[in-house]
């Protein structure tokens, strides 16, 4: 039972033999260097007409970027531009791109996405699918609608990052507005109930304006774009978003400022929000559907503009009514535009209803959409303030102005 | 016997927990997810019964043939020409199923990674390295396992804990929306996964503790039943309904880490978990199929059928599908029964007969 024997030359050719035929296998087919790519930070998708769609991508300059760490981070000029082609779909405008570029796009590392304006009305979710089945591509990317074309929301230059990638990034991860990355999107797109939410960019147009350097623009958030189905419907502005963050129980920041009451004037107190929690309670009770939106909210005091003094307890307490009463007009806000007139469920009261009434959600889904509409919200809103900032009463007011009691 | 070497119960369970795994954890999500939607998390659960069961069937066999594998026992159940007939199905069909793993393994390889690489050279590439283990015999496998998967099983926790923040168990409820039915019917494929268990029945006779060997197997089960829930588990509370529309779940989990800002892009983890966990998985069929087919042509010597039986492998690899759509309802739909008819009934059937006999002859000595 001995092994059989390899002569000792042979055994020598053997390795010489396996060592060639390593070099095959170290995968020459796909060997693609850091010279050889084009890296997408966002992408643009815009509509141009019915049967094409431009495709403008933001790509990393390297050279500049590298400069930039050598200047000790100037933070001068851009280190990203800008390139756009059409085509029937995104993978028909992506191979036109690639033509106009001497490196090979990689979108292994884009962080954003976003849809102009004209294309989210028309539709998104055929676009969608070339994100799901590239194998470079990552589902966490963040998704926003653009105000506008979203080719210019991509070019255009902020102050602070180098290049609109940058801002984006840094503002999503804000959690200022409504955060949605593609698979999110995804999600919400799949629900046969429920419609779909994101955040709408805007860049102002370059202009002349005294403490900003000429030609650059800040892209901001103004607001949220609603989607029935896959179809843009609607846009809500940015105060009315912030009622939307509430019921979605995404708020992370919020300034509330309150008007307090004093003897023959009001004065203002604002606060600012340090947690919130928001609990969706569906009811349903003699075939009537409704939902109890339960919200609980702490908050700081960080300015008081009023005469208060706020060692007393019992302003605070005031404080904290008149701000559960802010809250719930916010949210009213939202309320009426969204579930009385865009008639969208974006408030997630699908899954909740599916969660507590399985039984009953079965027939329910089928006519969601007339249901969502007839749905009466109740509003339990607790509001804390624990602490008055870090002065006591309000600063620089003469004694005698002081209100204490 | 042909094979010297001799392991340890416990490296026998460290060997089939990746041969269960490896692609289990990249192929079952979407697959069970179709069927089974938010109880996906149960199906493998559920599947695990089918494990149990082949791990208690194959053990029984062992019991009463404790220094043979299953194609030396056939002969001795139901005679020496349908017994060869038996092994030569185990050895087909060990040979088939691993071509079929192969494919898997480049399947996911060439479609996420690289993408214009011929398929034969990463097939090639991957078998030459498990034909070096499996001459190399039980021992270099086994000690291989136990190098590999403490790796393999921290790096794929550590994915999961990275996503930790990410995950909404609110995508869990509302349970048993549809009754219990389509958890089950989602088990399907993981059912299949697990009736891998009978390939203990090559590994048992060469325990060198054999009193342990059905703890050891029956913890590997569960073991794999704990990985495969935490991935149905971190899949559906990250992606819910969307879960079955991607192919690899787990790979787009991996590349959706994004822990402050800078630690992202952990789908290198993925592959790296992938191809350990696949080596050893590869390399264990591989094994059975070398040991099989030596002792069904009673040969001395089992060395150098590995090679050969390599090329085979890689012709079965390419042969065993025209494309992954149809590689992905194969394993979904006829391979679960294909799976089980071969590694759960046959398997049953032979201890019964066993038992039937067993039973004729103690009754034919006590009439005597």
């Amino acid at each position: 039972m001995n092994s059989f024997h390899i002569p000792k030359i042979s055994k020598t050719l053997l390795v010489i033999l396996l060592s060639i035929l390593l070099s095959l296998v170290i995968g020459c087919w796909d060997r693609r260097e850091i010279n050889d790519i084009a890296i997408v930070l966002s992408t643009g998708i815009d509509y141009i007409n019915e049967d094409e769609i431009e495709l403008s991508v933001e790509i990393v300059m390297p050279e500049e970027m590298a400069g930039h760490i050598g200047e000790g981070g100037r933070g001068g000029d851009r280190s990203t531009f800008v390139e756009s082609a059409t085509g029937v779909t995104m993978a028909d405008a992506r191979s036109k791109l690639q033509q106009k570029l001497s490196r090979f796009l990689f979108w292994g590392h884009a962080e954003n996405t976003v849809i102009g304006e004209k294309l989210a009305e028309k539709g998104i979710r055929e676009h969608l699918d070339f994100f799901s089945r590239m194998p470079e591509t990552r589902l966490r990317n963040w998704v926003f609608v653009s105000e506008g074309k979203a080719k210019d929301l991509i070019s255009s230059l902020p102050h602070l990052e180098n290049s609109a990638a940058a801002t984006f990034i840094e503002l999503s991860e804000f959690q200022i507005g409504m955060n949605v990355t593609m698979k999110d999107l995804m999600q919400m797109l799949k629900s046969d109930t429920g419609g779909a939410a994101l955040p709408i960019f805007e860049s102002l147009p370059p202009k002349k304006e005294k403490g900003k350097l000429e030609g650059r623009f800040q892209p901001y958030l103004s607001g949220t774009a609603v989607f029935k189905d896959d179809k843009m419907i609607g846009k809500l502005n940015d105060e009315v978003s912030r009622g939307l963050l509430w019921i979605r129980d995404e708020i992370h920041y919020a300034t509330v400022t309150v008007d307090v009451e004093e003897e023959g004037a009001t004065g203002k107190v604002s606060l600012e929000l340090i947690r919130s929690h928001t609990e969706l309670i569906p009811k349903i009770k003699n075939n009537k559907w409704s939902m109890i939106l339960k919200i609980y909210a702490e908050d700081d005091v960080i300015q008081n503009a009023s005469h208060l003094d706020l060692r007393n307890p019992d302003f605070i307490k005031m404080i904290e009514t008149k701000m559960e009463e802010a809250i719930e007009e916010r949210i009213k806000l939202v309320v009426e535009q969204v579930q009385k007139q865009m008639k969208v469920d974006i408030f997630n009261f699908n899954e909740s209803f599916q969660r507590h009434y399985t039984k009953e959600w079965q027939t329910a889904k089928k006519n969601w959409d007339e249901i969502f509409p007839e749905i009466e919200i109740e509003y339990i809103i607790e509001a804390a303030v624990l602490r008055p900032g870090t002065s006591t009463t309000p600063s620089a007011v003469p004694e005698r102005e002081l209100k204490d009691e | 016997m042909i094979e010297k070497g001799k392991i340890s119960a416990a490296q026998m369970a460290l060997m089939m927990h990746p041969t269960i795994i490896a692609t289990g954890i990249l192929f079952v999500p979407s697959i069970s997810a179709a069927k089974a939607g938010r109880d996906m998390w149960l199906s493998p659960i559920w599947g695990s019964f089918i494990g149990f069961l082949v791990v208690f069937i194959a053990y029984q066999l062992h019991k009463h043939f404790p220094n043979e594998t299953i194609i030396e026992y056939s002969e001795h159940i139901v005679g020496r020409i349908p017994g060869k007939v038996i092994g030569l199905i185990y050895l087909l069909f060990y040979l088939h199923v691993n071509g079929i793993i192969i494919r898997e393994y480049g399947e996911f390889l060439s479609g996420v990674f690289l993408m214009t690489t011929p398929e034969s050279v990463i097939f090639g590439s991957m078998t030459l390295v498990c034909a070096f283990a499996v001459r190399g015999g039980l021992e270099v496998i086994a000690r291989s396992a136990q190098l590999f998967i403490p790796i393999v099983v921290l790096l794929f926790l550590l994915i999961v804990f990275f996503l930790a923040l990410d995950l909404a168990p609110t995508n869990m409820l509302p349970v048993f929306e549809e009754g219990i039915t389509p958890s089950i019917l989602g088990a399907a494929a993981p059912a299949a996964w697990f009736s891998e268990f009978l390939l203990i029945a090559f590994l048992l006779p060469y325990l060198t503790d054999k009193e342990k060997g059905l703890k050891w197997a029956n913890l590997s089960v569960l073991s794999v039943v704990f990985i495969l829930v935490i991935t149905n588990v971190t899949a559906l509370f990250l992606f819910g309904e969307i879960t079955a529309d991607l192919l690899y779940p787990v790979m787009s989990a991996g590349r959706y880490v994004r822990v402050a800002e800078f630690f992202t892009h952990l789908e290198s983890i993925i592959m790296a978990i992938w191809i350990l966990g696949t080596f050893i998985k590869i390399s264990v069929f591989y094994y059975a199929l070398v040991l099989g087919t030596a002792q069904w042509l009673k040969l001395s010597e089992y060395k150098f059928i590995v090679l050969p039986l390599g090329f085979l492998l890689v012709l079965f690899a390419t042969w065993s599908a025209p494309n992954l759509t149809e590689l992905k309802g194969f394993l979904g739909t006829s391979a679960v029964f294909y799976l089980l008819s071969v590694q759960l009934v046959l398997p049953s059937i032979l201890l019964l007969i066993v038992v039937i006999q067993k039973k004729v002859i103690q009754k034919r000595s006590i009439q005597a």
